[in-house]
């Protein structure tokens, strides 16, 4: 595919292959976009604000609706690309289509309710006779770093409420990922987008991330990714805002009150969908000493049971990482654990770019999985004797992005709401839970800001007091 | 409900005007063309109609703005806009104690 700058889809001699992370397989090729292909296209994107801040309403609705109606109508091929240059299971690439076109209406709906409120100048003395309101208008140009983990939707959620609000987008998608983002831009200039407001730069993040970020005219960075590359992002961003969504090391609690049954299915789900790739997949199970063993024992029956191979299968429930790389480095982080005394339960295996479901228990302290993000399809047990222990575990790491609770006891459920550092808190279901419509992000260094159409917006618009002195 | 008839009246001042405006049972939609910015909020605040126009008629309310009018325009309510979807539904309020003691809220201890 070709990459979009300005009025131009556009190619390069100088390619990146995207390979099928299950087998290596070539799907396309995108141009090696250079720092210069970068400084291009925010020059184009400044003319793209003008145009996008002009645009009516109603029309950035239409665009918008009849880009959801092509993803809709194409939604099998999008979800080929992903299941290809993701290596996500063909059932998970579905599901991420048509959420995606949920992200997109929803980005219709919330433009319509970009409003403002009029203000009671006179609560101060001295300032009777004077009349105003605020309104919300566009902040201009939005540089959107995506990650390869959901190529489409994680995409969408940075385009859809950029466009809602008025701006214009420079993109640069996760090098490994870039078609689904591609396909997308191809969508929204189908649907009638005036040239110029998106832009999207295919390329290598030292090369084309770098100008993207330091560049004046870009008035925001909204980056989902990990936690090294956002503290990057932060020195090197100056005076623009900053939107953030970076990394977790999930954990789900189980209290001995808790439906067992339903708490292993959901934690197998919540940590093992899209191959645990994923910033709120369930990486750390805090389980009531009273129901460890039952829980420990179904876990392992059950993730035993799950299909792991080639993701373009109907029937296959897990496929390959993104790459080998990643799954060495997840398979380093769990032999590190095994040697310094963590029981394996299942899995610790790895096969190319497969690493296969592992669960581990007995996990002892420094080592990288009791702390860090693994991003990759390894769940750890915790056994707690208490509730309060529970919150003092989940708690003790640097990330805070989503935490679940099982539990039947309301008091309990309210306790944990209230308790755990994190910007959400699922009951009854694991920390792997989102909709698109729901305000999502994280504390400490999970990230900065929320996405969330609607809270997207109030980061991507900013508000304007008029007052009129009579 | 209105009877559709175009009738103009001479008005010597906006004083008369807003008296003459007012002097009806109804109140949906008022409308005044003037360049002067004090006298059109003036008369923002005057007119005893639920909507009012500057520098265009008393037609075009559309579905995305809230509709309806005071006096016997109607009872208060109002149509169109995210006002209509406040009239259809009703607030539930919410309280849950999670504290596990006994607290009570309606009296001193």
């Amino acid at each position: 595919m070709k990459m979009l700058i300005g009025e131009k889809w556009v190619d390069k001699k100088e390619k990146i292959e995207i390979r099928n992370p299950y087998n290596n397989e070539l799907v396309d090729t995108v141009p090696e976009g250079t720092k210069e292909d970068m400084k291009k296209a925010i020059d184009c994107a400044v003319i793209g604000s003008k145009i996008s801040k002009n645009m009516p309403v109603h029309e950035r609705i239409e665009i918008l609706m009849n880009t959801a109606g092509i993803i809709k109508k194409n939604q099998e091929e999008f979800a080929h690309i992903i299941c290809s240059e993701r290596g996500k299971t063909i059932r998970e690439a579905r599901k991420e289509v048509s959420r995606a076109i949920n992200t997109i209406t929803i980005s219709a709906e919330e433009a319509r309710r970009i409003v403002g409120e009029t203000l009671p100048f006179d609560s101060v003395p001295g300032s009777e006779n004077r009349v105003g309101y605020y309104y919300r208008f566009p902040i201009g140009i939005i540089g959107a770093i995506t990650p390869f983990n959901d190529p489409l939707n994680l995409v969408a959620h940075k385009i859809g409420p950029a466009i809602a609000g008025g701006n214009s987008i420079v993109l640069k998608p996760a090098t490994a990922t870039p078609l689904s983002a591609l396909k997308l831009g191809e969508a929204l200039m189908n649907a009638g987008l005036p040239k110029n407001i998106l832009n999207i730069v295919t390329g290598y993040g030292s090369e084309v991330g770098d100008v993207l970020v330091n560049d004046d005219h870009v008035r925001m960075i909204s980056f989902t990714g990990g936690v090294d590359a956002g503290l990057r992002i932060l020195k090197h961003a100056g005076l623009k805002k900053i939107g953030m969504e970076l990394g977790s090391n999930a954990p789900s609690i189980v209290m001995d009150d808790a439906d067992v049954d339903k708490a292993v299915d959901l934690c197998v789900y919540g940590g093992f969908s899209a191959a645990g790739e994923s910033c709120i997949g369930v990486q750390r199970i805090l389980v009531h000493t009273n129901v460890y063993d039952n829980f420990m024992k179904k876990l392992v029956n059950r993730t035993n049971k799950l299909k792991v191979g080639c993701q373009h299968e109907d029937d296959t429930d897990m496929g390959p990482m993104i790459s080998e790389k990643e799954a060495i480095r997840v398979e380093e982080w769990v032999d590190e654990a095994v040697k310094k005394g963590a029981k394996l339960l299942i899995g610790g295996k790895r096969n190319g770019n497969i690493y296969y479901p592992t669960i581990l228990e007995n996990i002892p302290k420094n080592v990288k999985i009791d702390s860090e993000e693994v991003f990759g399809p390894v769940v750890c047990l915790y056994r707690i004797k208490s509730l309060d222990e529970a919150i003092k575990k989940a708690n003790n790491v640097r990330y805070g992005l989503h935490a679940g609770i099982f539990t039947q006891n309301i008091n309990n459920a309210f306790k944990a709401v209230k308790e755990l550092d994190v910007g959400g808190v699922i009951v009854n279901d694991s920390s792997d839970y989102r909709i698109d419509m729901m305000p999502f992000g994280g504390v400490k260094y999970s990230g900065l800001g929320r996405e969330g159409i609607k809270h997207a917006l109030m980061e991507m618009t900013e508000p304007k007091v008029v007052c009129f002195n009579l | 409900m209105g009877i559709s008839r175009l009738q103009s009246v001479k008005i010597k001042n906006y004083e008369e005007a807003v008296k003459t405006a007012n002097d009806i049972d109804y109140g949906l939609s008022s409308s005044i063309y003037t360049k002067d910015v004090n006298l059109s909020f003036r008369a923002i605040d005057d007119f005893e109609t639920g909507i009012t126009y500057i520098n265009a008629p008393t037609i075009g309310a559309e579905v995305h703005i809230p509709f309806g009018g005071v006096k016997n325009t109607g009872n208060g309510g109002r149509e169109a806009g995210t006002t209509a979807i406040d009239e259809f539904t009703e607030i539930k309020t919410v309280c849950i104690d999670y504290s596990n003691k006994l607290q009570k809220a309606q009296i001193e201890d």
